[in-house]
């Protein structure tokens, strides 16, 4: 992109919140039913029926509201959102307009390049989510699906703060880190728990007004909101420079072309005709309220990492991937509790192995077929040196294929270190003899010829010898 | 809510909707205000816009009556004006009471059969409209 | 049996006179006879309303018997019946069977009242006259040429033909008062939050308010305290523990507060109504109850202000009529937008196009401040006047409609006028109040009611008042001739 101009970006975040029951009827929230069969009368707008607020999608918001040291709005207003639309049971959609839930509060955000930055968050707002509209299978007709209809969402806009793509990410990244964090989001993008529009203008260098907006939707993946940003960056640049104008639309991004496109519909300049929901109260949250809240807020993906950095003196790289997410954290932590005193080695392999396996395998880490325990006795018996490392990766594999605990699979395997020096001192005497040429040599000033002799030693142990032993005796022996 | 809510918006105010409103695109051409006088009545354009915004289909030989009928109405409306009511809280609910919530309990069984058996086109449980255009 | 109130029915079921399933037939058998006239029902279920009656015989000889068990009652069509055609007077509902009960429906199933079917109303309660049912108009009892008020005409005037003796109905500007007034019934609507909405299609979400019509106050009473009360389902029920109003009929009048609202007395007020009033005060009055005028100096603001929340409220109570999950659906839509226009233009008759228009207008891009908001502050005022009235006095009384029942055909070309004529009872909706209408004599042969609005939560009081009047006049006992 040119110097020339500057990138203005602001983020509209749709999170699903993780309740049991909608925001205003006590049908279910799962995911994947047949369709309409957690539609109850309410989700379905029928005649005569009444929305009441669910406490727990309440207590989310201001959860997410003090994790991002934001106001949770002592009084807030339920406006209605007018459209027609077939998956909007109503005809309008239950939100929050002049008066949200959570206003003002701020996220830090490390991009991948530039410098750490803090964002504005305008404000979040609870609202009911619509039903799914289903183009395929009917002939000429579209079906709908209002299972979803009603699932509480949590709108989070952002200030337009972030200047790049990679910021908007980073953003992205954080906001979903923290909703998981706080257990009020399962962050799924591909059930679409959790999904972003983001507004795109550029602006030359220097001036002052925003540029004119886009607002780019579909973006379900991370890299699909770094990718759809950027085309979308050039594409308004290539516009301006073109001599033309940008023009304020919503446009839809295409993953598989890589690009935006206008989402041209008959319909005329929005007119949502909001208004407060005669139907709904005021939502009053009292201070007591805020405090309970405050109270049961769980320590911040920013707090632990300081903590992970100064309680077990990982280095920060290794405490911010630690701290990425609630259940990896807390996986890790469950390991150095159970394992031995060694909380690097314990960053190592659940960096290392661990999370490399569960990629591999593409599975969740509440799926994994190692708990932490398991993993925590492997590592004690590296710390021990009944194995060795390389005989730990083996062990580690077994007991991912499901053949038992760390003990019973070197047990069974045999793949117990020898660390016994009488015998390492026997078959270090025997490599010894059998090769009195290479002797000699070493002795001559050929060091390059320990190697030789370690691995000789090793094979006459099957690989069972303590490699650090085995170097010690070794020289004292070779030296004396 | 695309786009509604800008950088200069401020949250909690209600004077905060004229802007956010007019961000919009109105709809409407004929005056409103002018110092406090209104003039006000309805052409038959404004009754199809309106109409169409309500998604209704209305007779166009009906247009004329709902154009006269609407002026009257507004006519008879526009005695609000003459009240000044600057100090005065918007009442949105006769009763000054706070919502209530809810236990996030899931209490409803499925009755799919039931709703769709009233329902003008369903097919393998879901309802159906003429295609969608996106 | 049809000249009974239902606290002598309660009494002749008690004592075995007759059985609830007798009485059912009755009724049943009088609406066959009288209904074709009068167009006072949209459904009648006879089948269903027999077999609830014999499950309210097999419940007293049980000894489970309640007040109000076996007694039949019908139901304004607007309030949602399980299994049962809930049409609220609209081309859009004809085909609505809906699945679930209303909580008032629930309620009174549930103190063993028997349903005998859903009454006619104006579409979706939008109406002073009942001139706007899908169903045909229904005409008043004491004069067919004349309507019997709105929009809960249906049920007022079944009661007031003596086909039921309580029927259920719903008040968003006067739909229970005004039809009570002008079929010379007794009618109350609580204050709002008392009776749930749950179940009852909203007109107006926060106007509409639940209530019921009966022969005297003490019927009244009765039936208001088995559907009234707290209701978890909707999100405005009061949660407030319901007195017995029964109980509380027999307070004297004396040194009872009586404020008479000048507005309501001023220009517009037929003289025939005017000198029915007064007479009925002058009960009041020998009674021991203290007159006072006062004012309720915004009362004029409340058409305007009302004709602008109502519509808004109701332009979007109204988009769930689509034609997608329920109701009536247009032949071969050609697509999308056609099957909402459609749908919705064939669905819904002119006064509902007019006020969802209306609404719309309203609550659009650049309008919002000067339509609904200004209205809403407005309705404030109006409130304040009330609030300012109660703190000198007990009771507000004057005239319900300041005229009596009009022709058939007399106003529905000229909505404004009809908008005009609910100018006494839609400041009380406005300002959520509790209101009544009792019988107060006639005025050329036509009906005349008395309005009396009390303080919040104060519906115990009004009844009583209610009840001393009755006490001490007969119009409440008057019935029109019968025409079949």
């Amino acid at each position: 992109m040119s110097q020339d101009w500057e990138v203005v970006i602001g983020l509209e975040i749709h999170a699903q919140l993780a309740t049991r029951s909608k925001i205003f009827s006590a049908a279910s929230t799962s995911y994947g039913s047949e369709p309409n069969t957690q539609a109850c009368a309410v989700d379905l707008g029928m005649p005569g029926v009444l929305p009441v607020l669910n406490r727990e999608a309440v207590r989310m918001a201001a959860m997410f509201g003090l994790a991002v040291g934001a106001t949770v709005s002592p009084r807030s207003v339920f406006a209605r959102k007018n459209y027609f639309y077939p998956d909007l049971p109503k005809g309008y959609q239950i939100s929050q307009f002049e008066l949200p839930v959570v206003a003002g509060g701020e996220l830090l955000i490390e991009p991948e390049e530039g410098e750490p930055k803090v964002i504005g968050i305008t404000r979040a707002h609870l609202e009911e989510d619509a039903g799914k509209s289903l183009h395929e299978n009917y002939d000429k007709m579209t079906g709908i699906d209002l299972n979803r209809a009603g699932t509480p969402l949590l709108e989070i806009v952002s200030e337009p703060d972030m200047r790049s793509a990679k910021e908007a990410v980073a953003y992205m990244k954080k906001i979903h880190s923290l909703v998981r964090y706080l257990e009020i989001c399962d962050g799924n993008m591909q059930e679409g728990s959790f999904r972003c529009d983001a507004n795109v203008s550029v602006r030359p260098r220097g001036q002052k007004e925003f540029g004119t907006r886009t607002e780019l939707k579909n973006l379900n993946s991370f890299r699909f909101v770094e990718r759809a940003i950027n085309f979308e960056i050039e594409r308004q640049i290539d516009v301006i420079q073109g001599g033309g104008k940008v023009v304020q639309e919503t446009r839809l991004y295409d993953p598989d072309k890589g690009e935006t496109r206008s989402l041209r519909t008959k319909e005329e300049a929005n007119d949502y005709r909001y208004f407060p929901d005669p139907d709904l109260l005021p939502l009053v949250i009292e201070p007591a309220f805020v405090e309970e809240v405050r109270a049961s807020l769980p320590e911040l993906p920013d707090a632990k990492r300081r903590r992970f950095v100064e309680q077990y003196g990982l280095p920060e790289y290794d405490a911010g991937v630690l701290t990425a997410g609630r259940d990896l954290a807390d996986f890790y932590e469950a390991v150095v509790a159970a394992g031995p005193d060694d909380a690097k080695l314990a960053a190592n392999w659940v960096m290392g192995e661990f999370s490399g396996a569960l990629n591999k395998a593409g599975l969740a880490l509440e799926d994994s077929p190692v708990s932490a325990a398991a993993l925590a006795g492997l590592l004690s018996r590296i710390a021990d040196n009944t194995i060795s490392g390389r005989g730990a990766k083996d062990v580690f594999e077994a007991m991912w294929a499901g053949e038992g605990d760390a003990d019973s699979i070197i047990e069974a395997k045999g793949l117990k270190q020898i660390s016994d020096s009488g015998a390492l001192e026997a078959m270090i005497d025997e490599v010894i003899a059998a090769n009195p040429q290479q002797v000699e040599q070493y002795r001559a000033g050929k060091d390059k010829l320990f190697g030789f002799f370690v691995g000789q030693v090793m094979k006459a142990s099957k690989g069972k010898a303590n490699p650090q032993q085995v170097n010690e005796l070794l020289k004292q022996k070779l030296d004396a | 809510m695309a786009g509604i809510f800008g950088k200069h918006t401020i949250c909690g105010n209600f004077r905060a909707l004229l802007p956010m409103r007019a961000d919009c695109g109105v709809l409407f051409t004929s005056p409103v205000h002018i110092h406090g006088e209104i003039l006000m009545s309805l052409s038959p354009e404004e009754v199809r816009a309106v109409a169409h915004l309500a998604r209704l289909a209305v007779d166009e030989q009906r247009i004329p009556d709902y154009s006269r009928d609407l002026s009257r109405i507004l006519e008879l409306v526009e005695q609000m004006q003459a009240v000044d009511t600057a100090s005065v809280e918007p009442m949105a609910h006769p009763l000054d009471m706070a919502q209530r919530l809810r236990p996030d309990e899931v209490t409803e069984p499925n009755q799919r059969e039931r709703f769709q058996a009233i329902a003008p086109a369903v097919e393998d449980g879901v309802y159906l409209v003429p295609r969608v255009i996106e | 049996m049809h000249e009974l109130g239902i606290a002598e029915l309660a009494r002749g079921l008690d004592a075995g006179e007759y059985s609830s399933e007798e009485l059912t037939r009755e009724v049943l058998s009088r609406i066959e006879r009288l209904d074709k006239t009068l167009n006072t029902f949209i459904t009648v279920d006879a089948e269903g309303a027999l077999a609830a009656a014999r499950g309210a015989d097999e419940r007293r000889a049980a000894g489970q018997a309640g007040p109000l068990t076996g007694i039949p009652l019908a139901h304004k069509d607007i309030f949602c019946t399980n299994g049962l055609r809930t049409s609220c007077g609209s081309r859009m509902l004809d085909s609505f069977i809906a699945p679930y009960d209303a909580a008032v429906v629930e309620r009174l199933g549930a103190n063993g009242m028997v349903n005998v079917g859903k009454t006619n109303m104006d579409e979706f309660a939008m109406g002073s006259s009942n001139e706007t049912s899908y169903y045909g108009p229904v005409r008043n009892p004491w004069d067919t040429g004349r309507v019997p008020g709105g929009s809960s005409g249906g049920s007022a005037a079944a009661v007031a033909a003596r086909l039921v003796p309580a029927a259920t109905g719903t008040d968003t500007g006067g739909s229970i008062r005004q039809p009570a007034a002008l079929c010379g019934i007794t009618g109350i609507k609580p204050t709002y939050g008392r009776v749930s909405r749950w179940g009852m299609i909203a007109f107006a979400s926060s106007l509409d308010q639940g209530g019921v019509f009966a022969r005297s106050a003490e019927d009244a009473a009765m039936v208001l305290g088995a559907m009234a009360g707290f209701d978890e389902r909707d999100s405005t029920s009061v949660e407030q523990v319901v007195p017995d109003y029964s109980a509380a009929l027999d307070q004297p009048l004396k040194g009872l507060k009586v404020g008479l609202p000048k507005e309501f007395f001023g220009e517009g007020l037929e003289d025939g109504v005017r000198a029915a009033v007064d007479a009925a005060i002058a009960v009041l009055k020998e009674q021991g109850a203290e007159l006072r005028e006062v004012s309720l100096p915004n009362l004029g603001l409340s058409v305007p202000t009302y004709y602008v929340i109502a519509p808004a409220e109701c332009s979007s109570n109204l988009s769930r009529y689509d034609g997608v999950r329920f109701g009536y659906r247009c032949e071969d839509p050609r697509d999308l937008e056609d099957m909402y226009k459609r749908s919705r233009g064939e669905g819904f008759g002119a006064e509902v196009q007019r006020r969802i228009l209306v609404g719309t207008y309203a609550l659009s891009a650049g309008y919002y401040d000067a339509y609904y908001l200004k209205a809403q502050q407005c309705r404030r005022l109006i409130s304040e006047d009330f609030r300012k009235a109660f703190e000198a006095v007990d009771v507000l009384v004057g005239p319900t409609a300041p005229e009596t029942a009009f022709g058939l055909g007399e106003r529905a070309d000229d909505p404004v006028k009809m908008y005009l004529s609910d100018i006494n009872t839609l400041a009380v909706n406005l300002a959520g109040l509790p209101g009544m209408s009792i019988p107060a004599g006639f005025a050329d042969g036509l009906p005349v009611g008395l309005q009396l609005i009390g303080n919040y939560f104060d519906e115990g009081r009004l009844l009583a008042v209610a009840h001393q009047y009755q006490q001490h006049t007969d119009w409440h006992r008057r019935a029109p001739e019968e025409q079949s």
